[in-house]
């Protein structure tokens, strides 16, 4: 019996460890899986397609529940057209859905597609708490700013209600008084006689002329000198900060993620004017970062500003015909009857835009940071020294001092002086 | 001496009022006051401002229908598969070679147009890819096309096709970038895809 018992003993043993092993293999294979997967996917898919939300093509969590046949989904990855043409009604209505967009052909083995599968299922099954994680964090954040801003708003309205029950307390202190004096036939002609005392304050001033006098003198001073900032301050807009249509923050696209200024400014580089991007650069990025996970899932409440300016519809991914501007406000003005021009101090004399705008990769929102008077352009302009060389822009001018040093005739048309525009512009 | 205590006394009075009005006063909303505003003000529009002339309200028209700006070159190319493959085949850079001017015109374009997603060496890996707010990119030396092979084997057209159009995520540029900077731009994106 006791033999018998160990047998069984030894052979139950035996079965969990190779049932344990067996497991641990499994799982260790699909994890295995799932990393070659998740390569896989960011190589190939994340261009177009992202686990929990449409991009370019559908989100593909549970994309193995969606197909029936797990060979034909992987026919699809593979060559869709194929499997389109073939009548699949799966395939076709999924076409159909995504406004003929072509997924292109994936060169990829079958054990390739096992993994890449394996990953989107795991992802796939994580996102429940992955989704919840930041959406609990987002909505701390926003519980956060609630409670402070109620804290706040409750405080000030705390003030208000104190403030009216002073005043109304007050009123009602004054006619219990006078019903009170009312009653021991003080009447209305005492009234009259605190009013006349109280003009006959004003006589006060007549009998002290000199106080008077520098009271008035005091105003008078302090209002010239107010009155001589303000003159100073006439058209010197330093700090000017308009609110602008949309909360666009510099701060976090050319500070925290680096894009260049050019790249919305296009002009700065090339032209006379900087140039304020049109709404298809900022579809650029944004048909894709919507900043959902700041608000509960939503779209961005700015973000739609722009989709709503180019009447474009985020879920089908289309563009409407009833567009508006974006009426962004100027921040630098200058004066009709200066001529600036932007591309000769970037790209001939290499200025950083920030020389004259400021830390703007800093600004969450813009504000004038030079004063862009008269003085500050000539105080730069007598210090900044010319950089000749290696600069193509002068090569035609040195050239021409070195003739004129050789002592060779030079015109004015040899110097550009018979270009149209030196006269008729 | 009496007064003069008065008008020390005067004198800081007036200093803490000016002081305190000044400081109010310049609201930042506003751009503040101007003189002989129609020196200052523009009497042309500018191109982005509103305008009662046009029907759309705007000053900065398209151009009409069938008529093109001069300089302008039409991109004979279509936005599609057969589009990208054409020009693929039959686009020759015209600074093909330049090794020079053109191509550090290229790299600082490139710098400034495509590094935030693209990444300085072109690996995909930009400040935008790194912060985790946009999907990365293919390498321009090891990843692989979604239009079909290895992104190092891209020729001029369909690097040129892809810039003009876009593709997939990547929006078109052709608005923020001109054709011959498009060129330059190529000519760096080769350099790229040899980058170890």
């Amino acid at each position: 019996m006791g033999f018998h018992l160990s047998i069984t003993k030894k052979l139950s043993v035996r079965t969990i460890l190779m049932l344990t092993s067996f497991v641990l293999t499994f799982t260790s294979v699909k994890a295995q899986d799932a990393k070659v997967g998740e390569g896989i996917f960011k190589a190939n898919c994340t261009s177009c397609h992202a686990i929990d939300r449409q991009v370019i093509g559908p989100a593909l969590k549970d994309v193995d529940k969606r197909w029936a046949d797990k060979g034909l989904l992987k026919k699809f990855i593979v060559a869709s057209q194929e499997v389109i043409k073939s009548g699949d009604k799966y395939a076709a209505d999924l076409f159909q859905k995504y406004n003929g967009t072509v997924m292109p052909n994936h060169n990829l083995s079958d054990a390739e597609l096992d993994s890449l599968l394996a990953y989107i299922k795991t992802e796939g099954d994580k996102p429940a708490e992955v989704a919840a994680a930041p959406a609990a964090g987002a909505a701390a954040g926003t519980d956060g700013t609630l409670v402070n801003n109620y804290t706040i708003g409750g405080l000030i309205l705390l003030i208000v209600v104190l403030l009216v029950v002073m005043v109304v307390l007050n009123r009602v202190n004054g006619s219990l008084d006078r019903l009170i004096r009312m009653k021991n036939g003080e009447a209305l002609e005492n009234f009259v006689k605190v009013v006349k005392e109280k003009i006959s304050n004003f006589k006060w001033m007549l009998r002290n002329k000199k106080k008077v006098f520098w009271f008035l003198l005091l105003f008078m001073g302090a209002f010239s000198v107010w009155g001589w900032d303000q003159m100073w301050n006439i058209n010197v807009n330093t700090g000017y900060q308009p609110t602008q249509p949309i909360k666009f923050s510099h701060e976090i696209h050319a500070g925290l993620n680096q894009v260049n200024c050019q790249y919305c400014h296009s002009g700065a580089f090339k032209s006379k004017n900087a140039s304020i991007p049109s709404a298809n650069v900022c579809m650029n990025c944004h048909n894709y970062v919507q900043a959902t996970e700041k608000y509960n899932g939503e779209i961005s409440p700015e973000i739609k500003k722009i989709y709503t300016a180019l009447d474009y519809n985020p879920e089908t991914r289309t563009y409407g015909t009833n567009t508006k501007p974006i009426e962004w406000i100027r921040v630098h003005n200058l004066p009709d009857f200066a001529y600036f021009n932007h591309s000769q101090h970037t790209t001939v004399a290499g200025i950083a835009c920030q020389t004259c705008h400021g830390p703007v990769q800093a600004m969450q929102e813009v504000s004038q940071f030079a004063p862009l008077t008269m003085v500050w352009c000539i105080n730069c302009h007598k210090a900044t020294e010319v950089k000749s060389k290696g600069n193509a822009y002068y090569d035609k001018l040195l050239a021409t001092h070195e003739e004129i040093k050789k002592g060779k005739k030079v015109t004015a048309a040899m110097l550009g002086g018979l270009e149209c525009v030196k006269c008729h512009y | 001496m009496k007064n003069n205590i008065r008008l020390v006394s005067f004198a800081l009075a007036a200093t803490v009022i000016v002081g305190s009005l000044s400081s109010c006063y310049h609201s930042k909303k506003n751009p503040g006051y101007e003189y002989a505003p129609n020196m200052y003000h523009p009497i042309a529009y500018n191109p982005d401002q509103p305008n009662a002339q046009f029907k759309n309200g705007q000053t900065a028209q398209l151009p009409v229908a069938g008529t093109a700006p001069i300089g302008f070159h039409k991109f004979a190319y279509e936005n599609s598969l057969d589009g990208y493959a054409k020009a693929g085949a039959e686009l020759v850079n015209p600074f093909a070679g330049d090794t020079t001017l053109a191509l550090a015109d290229g790299e600082s374009l490139y710098n400034n147009f495509c590094s935030h997603c693209h990444g300085m060496q072109g690996k995909g890996d930009g400040a935008i890819i790194a912060n985790g707010k946009f999907p990365p990119p293919p390498s321009y030396s090891t990843g692989n096309s979604s239009r079909g092979g290895a992104m190092k084997d891209l020729t001029d057209g369909k690097i040129y096709h892809t810039i003009t159009y876009g593709v997939n995520l990547m929006g078109p540029h052709a608005t923020q970038i001109t054709p011959e900077e498009r060129w330059k731009i190529v000519l760096y994106v080769h350099k790229l895809q040899n980058v170890q």
